[in-house]
């Protein structure tokens, strides 16, 4: 199982960072995530992906949600920011994307972890819906809803036409 | 047929029925506004995808392989590590954390060390926290009966102000690391050996390196520069 969910890791941990808004947070939420499935191995059947982003979420749900964490990253925004120009992208971009977190820390968890799911990881709404235990069609409608609510966010800051 | 934005978004994952997805393609060919909403809603996805996509560049955390590659945790049965991310939801007393540190110490002969020994050794009074805030590593300082040795300072991935350190006396040693959170001092992580005097010296059970592990996973770069630790005394000392 290490193998595989080592293979799995890039993907869990920008999961973990859509999730939390935080790269430091990103990274204890993966450490615990990993801890948590070494711990508790999916059961057979269960794919490990699957169980995997379960796990990550309901660590994200239990131990950083409640503590506001995200609340805290957005008012530090640009401080997250930028330690990652890699030179390459030009000021105006690092701020686009710094605004895209922001206006991820506005949407409602279910909307966030929804959104996480599908854009950032690229899952179907079958599998995001059985990571998060709710029908296809709550997937279809809350991913709708955030969307529309980022784009408004993102016109408002300027980031969309 | 009024095209909404849940049909549109699901059109983009294509997640709607054929006929449906029909309908969509034929309105987008006639209806210029609503080919801009898709393509905003689009943009979202896109966006998203390249903001969380940045965490990529960062290395993966040393903690985190690690797990990956033994069957070890950083924090093993004889070292103890406190979470540290759990810090920001509670405030770690210092006498709790100490505490901790006794009740968890397993192997390493510690079980002959009274507790109350392992105390003097563990607990981060205001001597020692004095000493983390302005003496540099690499010298050794007299604390009543025990010496007190700063060996290197870093910065964790918290962006605190950590230090690794010494203290023992003539029986015990322990070898401790100390965050600065909130200006206050808090043990990350601490582990006490008995000292081996027969011949004249000591030597820890583990040559030194017993937490390494738990820098490992603490550290957010390289340890401090005597210069760069001594800017970072200094200006801790002048705030």
């Amino acid at each position: 199982m290490k193998a595989e969910l080592k293979l799995l890791l890039p993907a869990l941990r920008r999961f973990a960072y859509s999730l939390t808004g935080s790269m430091a947070d990103a990274d204890d939420l993966l450490q615990n995530t990993v801890l948590r499935l070494l711990d508790s191995p999916p059961a057979t059947g269960i794919p490990l992906p699957q169980w995997a982003f379960k796990i990550c979420r309901n660590i994200w749900i239990d131990d950083y949600r409640a503590q506001k964490v995200r609340q805290q990253a957005a008012n530090k925004t640009e401080l997250q920011q930028e330690n990652f120009t890699d030179g390459e992208q030009d000021m105006l971009n690092d701020i686009q994307l710094a605004e895209v977190n922001t206006a991820m820390n506005t949407l409602p968890d279910e909307q966030r972890e929804v959104l996480s799911l599908v854009a950032v990881q690229g899952l179907s709404y079958n599998e995001a819906a059985n990571i998060l235990a709710i029908p296809a069609g709550t997937i279809m409608s809350r991913l709708a809803r955030a969307r529309v609510a980022m784009v408004n966010a993102l016109q408002q800051k300027g980031t969309l036409a | 047929m009024k095209i909404s934005d849940e049909m549109l978004s699901a059109f983009l994952d294509a997640a709607l029925p054929e006929h449906e997805m029909e309908q969509v393609r034929q309105q987008l060919m006639h209806d210029e506004q609503l080919t801009e909403r898709m393509a905003d809603l689009a943009m979202v996805d896109s966006l998203v995808l390249q903001h969380y996509q940045q965490i990529d560049q960062q290395p993966m955390p040393a903690g985190v392989l690690q797990l990956l590659d033994n069957n070890e945790k950083p924090a093993s049965a004889n070292v103890v590590a406190f979470p540290w991310w759990r810090r920001a939801q509670q405030h770690v007393q210092q006498h709790a954390a100490a505490v901790a540190c006794i009740a968890l110490f397993a192997g390493y002969g510690l079980s002959q060390l009274s507790e109350q020994r392992q105390g003097t050794l563990t607990t981060l009074n205001s001597e020692v926290a004095q000493l983390l805030s302005s003496a540099p590593s690499g010298h050794s300082y007299a604390i009543a009966q025990q010496q007190f040795i700063p060996q290197l300072s870093f910065i964790s991935q918290q962006g605190d102000f950590c230090r690794q350190y010494t203290l023992q006396d003539n029986k015990v040693q322990s070898e401790n690391i100390a965050c600065r959170t909130q200006d206050k001092w808090v043990l990350q992580a601490s582990l006490s050996t008995e000292r081996n005097l027969a011949a004249g010296n000591y030597q820890t059970a583990t040559g030194g390196h017993a937490l390494d592990n738990v820098l490992d996973s603490l550290m957010a770069g390289p340890a401090l520069s005597q210069a760069a630790e001594k800017q970072y005394l200094t200006d801790r000392n002048t705030q």
